[in-house]
């Protein structure tokens, strides 16, 4: 393929085109079927992603049903400005950090020290079962985790409660009271998802040879010698790299469980970036406005994303692409 | 001599296995697993004791761990309820048919993407992958789902759901360890396209299909966001996670219940764990295939080409 390119260079361009058309018509001829096949999902790609792709442009403009994406206004950065300017921006932002670097902070050291916990075990069969149990927060629906949590927490009839009551204490009405807010927003993300994490240190774990531990006990280390001196050096590429992907996601916490969650009276603290897209794009109904705040947050992710891709491959040769 | 030596060393050996600083960790590290297993189940075993407990106990906050007394009162409501069964039948019907479109929809752009001589391979790569970094926000997909007339109708829970690009590469990445001497091979021996698809394709892929099915599935099942937003004006249709959002966070009561009566205040609250349970049954019992598939799907993911 890429001596017929340098062949056709040096032929004036009229001609060179005309060849590669034909070239393009012979491959398409032979790959009839394939293309066949893959068009039905190129086709639903460009319905439902790339054309909402290109409705992003409404954040430019000042949408108007009636004249459609294309036959609204442009406005330019208005939307942008207004956002920027508006206190909401602050807040939104500022709680949008908060929430992920304490998720980092508090979740990303769990997982690693369950899976050198549990890659400890010598019963295969304990181990197995302590893993199985890990999992299955992971496969319960966020609805039912916040549902859950509501019950849990509630001040008159919640089992937290009952248990702060007994010991003497005045019940709190988690839910309710902004202090609480990231705490319980964060705790629950734990408990749902530090098994399901582990397995990548589990799976490099694994990979480990028996010879290093072998050796580092003919040396005379103890167990947490062996963790500290053979363990963690040889996972430390997957922390590295798993650390770098969630700052990727930093500025992308889910509106999903967030508007479960929050209330007007928590809004001060729960409010992240996202899920203010969808109060003020869908429940407001400013689509243009909305557009502008979630075009803003996907950009800040792709940097992010790019930047933490960058970084990754610098330091483990590892990537996404 | 030489016995009295070899004894010295395995005693020594024996107490280098187990010192009493590595017999601590041994055991902190089972006590610590059994905590951490004990902290993951306990809010699940609850659930399930709040939901067959009598109702006296319930309301009154007795129950810790194991059941108290014994009442299925809740149970026989929620199954006398028809909004129940709707939105169960509705959240099957989304998750076999968006299942479906997906699965396909995915190994119909994977496949062509693994062949090797397939010559649009790395521009439609890039087609598909570019939406994981950038694609249509909350807006602006709110939109189309109207322009198209989805809105308010089943088709828009399944449709957009698509094939994630994500799941697109990882089962290119799967397909293209078939290697393509099988294909040619059986192109010599006159196998059509469609052939080749039927008898050595699909057999061969089952491995990742499944994986692909069971994360799909997983995913219908549990959404309840796309139903909230694309079809509020139809009650008939919404799945069961909506559902749930209603009775345990919008705290609405369930139809049928005669608000004030005696009985209904005392059931309204074992009623909440009572549908949990009722959600969470399903995605429970196939557990052990979600778990295996699940793990598998991640290390394909993770094998890079």
């Amino acid at each position: 393929m890429k001596g017929n390119v340098r062949k056709t260079e040096k032929q004036p361009l009229g001609k060179r085109m005309a060849a590669g058309g034909k070239r393009f018509l012979k491959n398409v001829k032979r790959d009839k079927a394939l293309l066949l096949i893959i068009l039905p999902v190129v086709v639903h790609y460009l319905v439902f992603v790339y054309y909402p792709m290109y409705g992003n442009i409404i954040a430019f403009k000042k949408y108007s049903p009636v004249k459609g994406i294309m036959g609204s206004d442009w406005v330019g950065f208005r939307y942008f400005i207004q956002f920027f300017n508006s206190p909401y921006f602050t807040r939104v932002l500022k709680n949008t950090l908060l929430i992920s670097v304490f998720s980092i902070l508090w979740g990303f050291p769990i997982p690693i020290l369950f899976a050198l916990m549990t890659n400890d075990l010598k019963h295969g069969a304990y181990k197995r079962i302590v893993q199985a149990v890990s999992y299955i927060p992971y496969f319960i629906s966020t609805v039912i985790i916040c549902g859950m949590l509501v019950n849990f927490l509630s001040p008159s009839s919640g089992i937290i409660n009952s248990v702060i009551k007994a010991f003497g204490g005045e019940p709190i009405n988690f839910l309710m009271e902004p202090k609480w807010f990231r705490t319980v927003f964060i705790a629950s993300g734990i408990w749902q998802g530090f098994g399901w994490s582990a397995i990548v240190y589990l799976a490099a774990l694994t990979g480990v040879s028996q010879e290093l531990y072998e050796a580092a006990r003919v040396d005379g280390a103890s167990k947490i010698q062996q963790v500290i001196h053979v363990s963690i050096p040889c996972i430390l590429p997957t922390i590295i790299v798993t650390f770098i992907m969630q700052i990727g996601t930093l500025m992308s916490v889910g509106y999903e469980k967030i508007i479960l969650l929050y209330n007007p009276v928590t809004l001060d603290v729960a409010d992240v970036i996202s899920s203010y897209t969808y109060r003020t794009g869908l429940v407001e109904g400013n689509y243009s406005f909305g557009s502008a705040v979630g075009l803003f947050n996907s950009a800040i992710n792709l940097v992010l994303v790019i930047f933490a891709n960058k970084l990754s491959r610098k330091v483990s040769e590892v990537s996404l692409w | 001599m030489v016995t009295e030596k070899k004894k010295t060393m395995q005693t020594r050996r024996r107490r280098r296995r187990m010192s009493p600083g590595d017999r601590i960790f041994t055991v902190c590290n089972y006590v610590f697993c059994f905590l951490a297993a004990c902290v993951t189940l306990y809010p699940l075993i609850y659930v399930f004791s709040m939901s067959i407990s009598a109702p006296e106990a319930v309301i009154s906050n007795l129950v810790t761990l194991l059941p108290k007394g014994f009442s299925l009162k809740a149970y026989e409501m929620i199954f006398r309820n028809g909004e129940v069964w709707r939105s169960y039948y509705n959240t099957i019907w989304y998750t076999v048919v968006g299942t479906t479109i997906s699965t396909t929809l995915t190994m119909m752009a994977a496949y062509p993407l693994s062949r090797r001589q397939f010559f649009l391979r790395r521009q439609l790569s890039f087609f598909f992958t570019l939406s994981m970094f950038f694609s249509g926000t909350l807006v602006p997909m709110y939109l189309l789902i109207n322009r198209i007339g989805l809105y308010n109708t089943r088709w828009a829970i399944v449709l957009p759901a698509g094939a994630a690009a994500y799941y697109i590469i990882m089962a290119r990445t799967f397909l293209s360890t078939i290697p393509d001497s099988l294909y040619e091979s059986a192109r010599i021996d006159g196998a059509t396209e469609w052939t080749i698809l039927r008898k050595i394709f699909i057999p061969l892929s089952m491995p990742i299909m499944s994986v692909l099915i069971i994360y799909y599935a997983v995913h219908q099942w549990n959404s309840y966001f796309n139903a909230m937003i694309y079809l509020p004006g139809r009650k008939d249709l919404q799945p069961l996670q909506v559902f749930l959002m209603k009775i345990l966070i919008n705290n609405e009561s369930v139809a049928g219940e005669v608000a004030g009566s005696a009985t209904m205040s005392m059931i309204s609250l074992q009623l909440k764990y009572v549908v949990i349970v009722v959600a969470l049954v399903p995605i429970l019992c196939v557990y052990p295939f979600l778990q295996k598939y699940f793990i598998k799907g991640m290390m394909i993911g993770a094998v890079k080409e």
